[in-house]
């Protein structure tokens, strides 16, 4: 079953939530620009009630709850089955969720208060199929909250290219996973893609702040390839802020030093200091032309949140 | 030699004009070259340029050849009687030849791909009027009779060739940078692999620039060889992102490739080429190029900002 409901639009934020199984909820909001730069914050928590039969309560310490009941308007609309799969086919309804819906983010930063909004729920049942065409589930149902708004970790990979100069750094902080990516793709115009994310949670509510900018010349500079030592500079604009540094000692180590922090909605992080593990891949595609994020092992960062962006039509 | 090589360069260049897409009984990766004829005039022009004169039913070329010199200049012509040649080129001069046959004909061995009887050869001369002179009067001609033969072929089923990839194995690395906008001209370097041609002949240069001078497309290209020394890495195989060309005259001046601290490459220096005839050294270098570079495993390239996901090189 997978519910999506779209609250509307608060601040500059998209405001929505899901319920991707029976026991789990994710609210999501998000702030897409023009050029494909974006944020998003999830918070994922285990539902009240019965969400098998639409009515259910999702409560997020700190931010505010939801109590509604789904409403279908009209006759559901069906679906087909993958093909190689046999079984019923899938059910579509639309209609609206009633109830209470009151939240408001850390600091304020979207608000939303309406008893009622759009919504739509999807209904599949069990298929049996052959080889290779069941559908991938990046998630499996009955997982906690916290693997919705962190899927599965996996390589990381570029946004459709290989990257002549990567950089990584990770750490494990205050009970925090945060991580910061930032690559130039082979064959492009001069600036990086930098994406950070930080992880975080307890057993009520688990948490994800993501975000994605694609940034100009200067973002990312670094030594060359095969040049020691080794050494590279981040500066990206905002929700960042600050620099950061990276730089090969003789030894064979590195440091990781800086200014550099992120500005997620609510709070502020930085992205430099004690506790991160860093790596810093810059090659030339002319000896490894499927680039940096298969030459090595990385730390493993999540790359995108798993967003049930959903509006009505 | 020189007849089967026009030859063989005409019979392409007319199957993507005249020759008809597969169909029927045809070869699904093939085409049928329809019969047809051309004349190939021979003349010899002053400072030590040869031109080369062909017709075709509805077109007009002059090629002026020279040492690493070659220039085409064409016309559309009336379609006129098989034994006539006749066109202007404003400003450049005029064809108007009857051709005579004289001797024996002789069959060419068929056209590579093709089935059918090779095409046959009629050697005579043709009289009449043939002047020309080239830009700046860097060549001229005036005759009135010149050795010439007239080539026909039989509508021929043939399939397209492949690329030999023998070929490939014998560059070992290759370099080309093409102007944004088409204007200027192009600069290519091919570097064989050692021992495949003498030393002094290692690497060949070439440069191209197309123009229309009122009804006359222009095509000049220019070419040298040299040795290694003039395709060098001056870092060796540690930093093969570091390439500085330096060809022989007609070129002059040298060009660095290099990559920058934000990964992207620049292209830089004095390098030049002169055309002859034409005004001052072209310059090859500069910020305006789209850029290619294979060597080793693998290939860079720099597009034009905001065409990266083209595949124009």
């Amino acid at each position: 079953m997978l519910l999506l409901t779209y609250f509307g639009h608060s601040s500059e934020y998209d405001v929505g939530f899901a319920v991707p199984d029976y026991g789990v909820g994710v609210l999501y909001v998000t702030r897409i620009s023009d050029n494909a730069d974006y944020s998003a914050t999830l918070y994922a928590v285990r539902l009240h009630g019965d969400a098998g039969k639409g009515r259910f309560t999702a409560r997020f310490p700190g931010i505010g709850e939801i109590a509604v009941r789904f409403k279908d308007k009209g006759r559901p609309g069906v679906g087909k089955n993958e093909r190689g799969c046999k079984g019923p086919p899938p059910v579509r309804e639309e209609g609206v969720v009633r109830g209470a819906i009151k939240l408001k983010g850390e600091g304020g930063y979207f608000h939303v208060s309406r008893r009622a909004a759009p919504a739509e729920l999807q209904r599949s049942f069990r298929l049996k199929c052959t080889k290779g065409h069941a559908a991938y589930e990046a998630v499996k149902v009955g997982s906690p909250p916290r693997d919705y708004v962190a899927p599965s970790f996996s390589i990381p990979v570029g946004t459709g290219g290989s990257t002549s100069a990567l950089l990584y750094a990770v750490a494990r902080t205050e009970g925090r996973y945060v991580a910061v990516r930032a690559g130039h793709r082979q064959n492009s115009a001069p600036g990086a893609e930098v994406q950070a994310v930080a992880l975080e949670g307890d057993r009520r509510m688990a948490i994800a702040h993501f975000a994605v900018t694609h940034a100009g010349a200067g973002t990312l500079l670094t030594s060359l390839p095969g040049e020691h030592p080794a050494k590279a500079t981040l500066s990206p604009p905002a929700p960042f802020h600050g620099e950061a540094e990276f730089l090969e000692n003789s030894s064979g180590s590195h440091s990781w030093s800086g200014s550099l922090g992120i500005a997620f909605p609510g709070f502020d992080i930085p992205l430099t200091g004690h506790g991160y593990e860093t790596s810093l891949c810059v090659i030339t595609p002319l000896k490894f032309p499927e680039g940096c994020d298969l030459i090595k092992p990385q730390p493993l960062v999540p790359e995108s949140p798993n967003l049930f962006l959903w509006r009505p039509r | 030699m020189r007849v089967k090589l026009a030859v063989a360069a005409i019979s392409c260049l007319l199957a993507l004009t005249i020759g008809v897409p597969a169909a029927g009984a045809a070869p699904r990766d093939g085409y049928f070259l329809r019969p047809g004829h051309e004349t190939v005039i021979h003349l010899q022009a002053s400072n030590g340029y040869q031109l080369t004169i062909y017709r075709w039913p509805r077109f007009l070329a002059i090629e002026v050849h020279g040492p690493g010199v070659e220039t085409w200049y064409s016309v559309r012509a009336r379609k006129l009687g098989k034994n006539v040649a006749q066109a202007s080129l404003p400003g450049f001069g005029a064809v108007a030849v009857r051709f005579a046959p004289s001797g024996p004909t002789r069959r060419l061995h068929p056209y590579r791909g093709c089935e059918g009887p090779g095409a046959e050869v009629q050697k005579g001369m043709v009289r009449g009027r043939i002047e020309f002179v080239g830009e700046g009067r860097y060549t001229e001609a005036k005759v009135d009779h010149a050795s010439a033969e007239m080539i026909s072929w039989t509508r021929q089923r043939c399939r397209y060739l492949r690329r030999h990839p023998r070929r490939h194995r014998r560059i070992s690395a290759s370099f080309l940078a093409e102007p944004y906008d088409g204007g200027g001209a192009t600069f290519e370097a091919r570097r064989f692999v050692a021992g495949v041609r003498p030393a002094g002949r290692q690497i060949l240069f070439e440069s191209f620039s197309g123009a229309r001078v009122g009804r006359v497309n222009v095509s000049r290209s220019v070419f040298a060889v040299a040795s290694a020394s003039s395709f060098l890495f001056p870092d060796g195989m540690k930093n093969p992102e570091h390439v500085i060309f330096a060809p022989p005259s007609p070129f002059s001046g040298t060009g660095t490739l290099q990559r920058t601290a934000e990964s992207t490459y620049t292209w830089e220096g004095s390098l030049s080429v002169k055309f002859p005839g034409i005004g001052p050294a072209v310059p090859l270098t500069g910020t305006q190029f789209n850029l290619a570079f294979c060597a080793l495993r693998g290939c860079i390239y720099q597009y034009e900002p905001g065409e990266e996901e083209s595949s124009r090189l």
